[in-house]
């Protein structure tokens, strides 16, 4: 893949993410001309990048969207509903392409059809096709015809032999010159191609924005060509076929052949040369400087420290100016000489003299020609030529061959006006970003893989240190050279500290906001309340806050599953929610904020609320309950046993969020994730889903058991006490093991029975059980294990390739010595094996 | 699109410009505006970087931020202009607004000249021609 | 493959995009009378363009025609009139 398609990637997914952007935004508020414009320069931007790729589909497709964005643009009337799904359609579409460009390096096969059928519905929804004439002929009108035609004086008669063949009633001519931004190529236009689309052209010609730099420097993404050309088309065609270049072009309407006679004759290239006095900027700038060097010359004294050095700059920068301004130079070539007199004599008079000089010198002589840097043939800048005499420029150098070094490479008069576009966009991008959510951030685009691969190093360096202190223990236990073992354990007080530095560091690269994540849902709430035939006012709070990657990647399906439940089965129809006297629009809010190490996530309605009988029937109908547990349940158990397996079935599917899957899938997933969910649910008023999930998963602290021969990881955060008890204090009730601890019954799970089956169960040891109490939720169970080994902070990988999905584990962890660790996850362990 | 996929080395007579700011954007934004002007451009990110910059590689021009963290834009030309060894190249110093205060401080140390933030391109391309002695080229 | 190189010859054929304008100039940088032959171009990106236009190459027009060997011919930016 070129490297240019690797950057256009991203890049494209962030202009589509903007257009989805502003058109949901657009659906609030149809008429916001900001919206529809940064919707169009989206698309427009994504039409040009595309254009740069040989991919007709894409570039088409884009197309189609842009004259529809345009035409509303223009008009002011607002997008359809129909037409904002149809957008919204083009770029699911357009996602997927890059998908498959990314993936495959190239459009899926059935792109083109796909591209035409959507374009087509796109053009339909275009009033006419006949798209307003815009800002080209009013802004056009500078153009001077007479300067920028000159180039095609050599083809004077041709020309006026091509213009009595096509317009022979002298009709009138339109000259126009093209001057693509440097940078065009990267907004993807490609100038050549829209020139030649221009119709009735008489003539044409291209000439240099600025001369050729030499072969190193030639860069072939900075377009040095300007356009200049003659064509009988009417003028508002012309205009239409450069909109979207309209800053760019200028128009000048030739009223007769005489004119463009008159136009390419020598008189007025001569003008054309004086277009080389000192750039009005220039000649300000250079004002002030000599008035900031005087300012300085008359505070210095050189008895203070850094005077002698500032006197030197000063002259340094008179000399430099100078060079610019060439009446200047003989006072800066004196002043170097001056300069040392008032370092000897520690008088500064003098100094202080000559440059009043230059600045007196200045100022009589503004307009008089000063030697600017040789200019393009072309002025990129129409510069109003002065009236002065001057030397005639150096021949402009020809295409044939690149000088070797061309000294002048950004002349003066173009170098200002192509940056200052360049400023213009940073600057439009600036205050545009600003009121967008996570705009600023991207920064610097690392590949994820290259963060992922340091951060599996940093787990490795954690890992390696781990063999540290056993090293140190072996040098005294079995080596006996104890001081050998200090020293080992001071060098690993200093490598635990750095290994610990490295992954706090490594932790806030990894930090993205969780608008990531978000970002989605405005899109996801409206299909899913539209299918509904329900209406609901989405909020979305706290966008901007940071949570670790991993977070990022895994937190969206289970919100997806929780909000398409909020709508479907929390909110109610506006109907419904009339007849409760409620407002008919819904109201969802999702919210994170952090809160300690935790990050919390809420997704709140105000719909119908959790009906607890309803529920606890039919949980009761499903055996999820026994009729005892739903007499004695708590309010907020009854709430939660909607996230229970099994506890929507088939008789409520719904398109969205039915099939009995979702909600406890939902659950696992952010369980997997070391997060907890809670719901709270207010009947007729609403319910809030709470997620609490941990800033970072990517560094656990684990204690280490062995079960047999194997040792196993327990994450801490989960246990609750770690306790040894004999024999005898094991209890039996309704035949499952059990043990009292602050007066709670603990159930106990022996690991052994469960990893090595009845066997290992057989050989029980005699001695005092070590027990590894852990809560899950408000029950605690005891996790029965032959022996409590060393705690670690480790790296938890999650699970890969034939163990993946194992129940009860979340993942393996690498031990100092190497070895791999099982990391238990108790609670699914518990779950599993409690009964 | 980002930037093309190569880029070439500036001839070596160019003007050679150190740009000296905490801000990455700016320094971004100001490196790219030059080195597309044909300049020969490096980087300091703060005030005790830039004057080792200034003293070891002797550009021709220094563009400097006046507020950094480490060492502020004043401190560093003020060092600069108290060696006698360094090579006392122009500077020009990147002020917040028109702080008459700042631009006295700047004249003050020993910048030789100020421009307000956001620097406009134009005024920098300027400044820059003019200080760097680029002009001596044309 | 729109681009083809060999040896001191490249050929150029159908529609050139813009990213063969990087390699085309890694190419024309090599020292040698380097020869670029434009078969049935169809369509020639403008940074392929001043590609061409910016070296002194021996440029062929097989089989080009329209605007992309009107550009490379009579509308190539080449003298400046009296100056």
């Amino acid at each position: 893949m070129s490297n240019l398609l690797q950057s256009f990637i991203p890049e494209a997914r962030d202009l589509i993410k903007t257009v989805v952007e502003n058109l949901l935004l657009l659906e609030d508020a149809p008429t916001d001309t900001s919206v529809i414009e940064e919707l169009f320069r989206a698309m427009h931007t994504l039409k040009g990048s595309s254009g740069i790729f040989d991919m007709p589909p894409f570039t088409g497709l884009t197309h189609s969207a842009e004259d529809l964005l345009d035409e509303h643009r223009d008009s002011g009337e607002p997008l359809s509903s129909d037409a904002i799904d149809r957008l919204l359609e083009a770029s699911d579409v357009l996602i997927g392409w890059i998908d498959a460009l990314e993936d495959a390096g190239e459009l899926p096969a059935d792109a083109a059809d796909v591209s035409h059928g959507l374009s087509d519905r796109i053009h339909a929804m275009a009033r006419s096709g006949s798209a307003a004439e815009d800002g080209v002929a009013e802004s056009g009108e500078s153009g001077d015809a007479a300067a920028f035609l000159a180039c095609l004086e050599p083809r004077a008669t041709e020309i006026c032999g091509s213009v009595a063949e096509a317009s022979p009633d002298d009709a009138p001519l339109t000259a126009i010159r093209y001057t693509p931004e440097a940078d065009c190529f990267f907004t993807g236009d490609d100038p050549l191609l829209t020139w030649s689309k221009l119709p009735e052209m008489i003539a044409w010609e291209m000439v240099l924005r600025e001369p050729w730099p030499g072969i190193e420097e030639f860069d072939p993404y900075a377009c040095n060509l300007v356009f200049v050309g003659v064509s009988t088309a009417p003028r508002t065609e012309i205009a239409h076929l450069f909109r979207y270049v309209s800053n760019q072009i200028e128009l000048s309407t030739i009223d007769s052949l005489s004119d463009l006679e008159e136009a390419a004759t020598p008189a007025s290239l001569e003008q054309r040369e004086t277009g080389k006095a000192l750039p009005a900027i220039r000649q300000r700038l250079a004002q002030d400087l000599i008035k900031h060097q005087a300012t300085m010359v008359a505070g210095i004294d050189l008895s203070k420290e850094g005077d002698a050095g500032r006197l030197a700059s000063i002259s340094k920068a008179l000399g430099n100016v100078a060079r610019s301004v060439p009446p200047l130079r003989a006072v800066a070539d004196a002043l170097p000489q001056l300069i040392d007199d008032a370092l000897a004599s520690g008088d500064t008079r003098q100094v202080a003299a000559a440059v009043r000089e230059a600045e007196a010198l200045f100022a009589e002589v503004p307009a008089a020609p000063m030697s600017a840097p040789e200019t393009a043939p072309i002025p990129a800048v129409a510069e109003k030529p002065a009236a002065a005499t001057g030397t005639p420029s150096p021949a402009p150098s020809t295409v044939a061959k690149p000088a070797a070094q061309t000294a002048s490479g950004g002349s003066a008069a173009s170098a200002p006006e192509r940056n200052d576009t360049a400023g213009g966009t940073g600057e439009g991008n600036k205050t545009k970003k600003a009121g967008q959510p996570g705009g600023s951030r991207s920064m610097i685009r690392i590949e994820e893989s290259r963060l992922d691969s340091l951060m599996n190093l940093i787990g490795e360096l954690v890992v390696a240190k781990n063999a540290l202190p056993y090293l140190a223990q072996q040098a005294e236990t079995e080596f006996d050279v104890p001081d050998l073992s200090r020293e080992i354990t001071s060098q690993y007080t200093v490598v635990d500290r750095l290994a610990h530095e490295m992954q706090t560091e490594m932790l806030q690269l990894r930090m993205m906001p969780i608008s990531d994540v978000f970002d989605r849902f405005p899109r996801l709430v409206r299909d899913v309340t539209k299918k509904l035939g329900k209406k609901v006012r989405l909020d979305i709070v706290g966008g901007d806050t940071q949570v670790d990657k991993s977070i990022v990647e895994s937190l969206g399906d289970p919100m997806i599953h929780i909000i398409r439940n909020a709508l479907d089965h929390g909110l109610e129809t506006p109907e419904e929610r009339g007849a409760f006297g409620k407002n008919d629009v819904g109201h969802l809010k999702i919210s994170a904020h952090s809160e300690a190490d935790q990050i919390i996530v809420k997704v709140a309605d105000d719909g119908r609320g959790v009906n607890r009988e309803k529920v606890k029937r039919k949980a009761l109908e499903r055996g999820l309950i026994t009729a005892e547990e739903a007499t004695t349940m708590s309010d907020e158990a009854v709430v939660e046993l909607i996230f229970r397996p099994g506890f929507s079935t088939n008789t409520d599917v719904t398109d969205l969020s039915g099939r009995g899957v979702g909600m406890d899938v939902a659950v696992t997933t952010i369980r997997g994730m070391g997060g907890k969910l809670q719901v709270t649910s207010d009947e007729g008023k609403g319910t809030t889903v709470r997620l609490s999930l941990p800033l970072s998963m990517a560094i656990s602290r684990l204690v280490v058991v062995k079960v047999g021969s194997a040792l196993y990881g327990i994450p801490m955060d989960m246990i609750f006490q770690m306790v040894r008890v004999m024999p005898d204090e094991v209890k039996l009730v309704q035949g499952r093991e059990v043990i009292v601890l602050r007066g709670e019954i603990v159930p106990l799970i022996r690991l052994q029975r469960i990893f090595n089956g009845a066997k290992g169960a057989a050989k029980r040891a005699e001695g005092p059980d070590a027990v590894v109490v852990t809560a899950s939720g408000n029950q605690l169970f005891g996790f029965v294990v032959d022996d409590l080994q060393e705690r670690m902070e480790t790296i938890v990988k999650p699970l890969e390739g034939v163990v993946s999905g194992l129940p009860g584990f979340v993942g393996t962890s690498l031990m100092g010595d190497g070895r791999v660790l099982l990391v238990l996850n108790p609670e699914e362990m518990a779950h599993a094996h409690a009964h | 699109m980002s930037a093309p996929e190569t880029t070439h080395a500036p001839p070596q007579d160019m003007p050679h410009i150190l740009l000296v700011d905490d801000a990455l954007t700016i320094r971004a934004y100001l490196e790219r505006l030059l080195t597309d002007a044909g300049y020969r451009v490096s980087a300091a990110i703060n005030g005790a970087e830039g004057l080792e910059r200034a003293l070891l590689d002797r550009p021709d021009m220094v563009l400097a931020d006046l507020n950094m963290p480490q060492m502020n834009g004043l401190e560093m030309v003020k060092q600069l202009r108290a060696n006698s060894s360094a090579v006392q190249m122009p500077v020009a110093m990147l002020t917040t607004e028109q702080d008459d205060h700042d631009i006295a401080d700047a004249i003050a140390v020993g910048a030789n000249f100020h421009m307000s933030k956001p620097p406009q391109p134009e005024t920098v391309l300027e400044i820059v021609h003019l200080l760097s002695g680029r002009g001596d080229l044309s | 493959m729109p681009m083809h190189i060999d040896g001191d010859t490249a050929v150029l054929s159908g529609s050139c995009p813009a990213d063969e304008a990087q390699d085309l100039t890694d190419w024309l940088r090599d020292e040698g009378g380097k020869r670029v032959v434009l078969d049935a171009v169809t369509h020639l990106h403008t940074a392929v363009l001043q590609t061409l236009l910016a070296f002194d190459i021996a440029i062929d027009l097989q089989g080009t025609e329209g605007v992309a060997a009107e550009a490379l011919t009579v509308a190539r930016p080449a003298k400046q009139p009296n100056s």
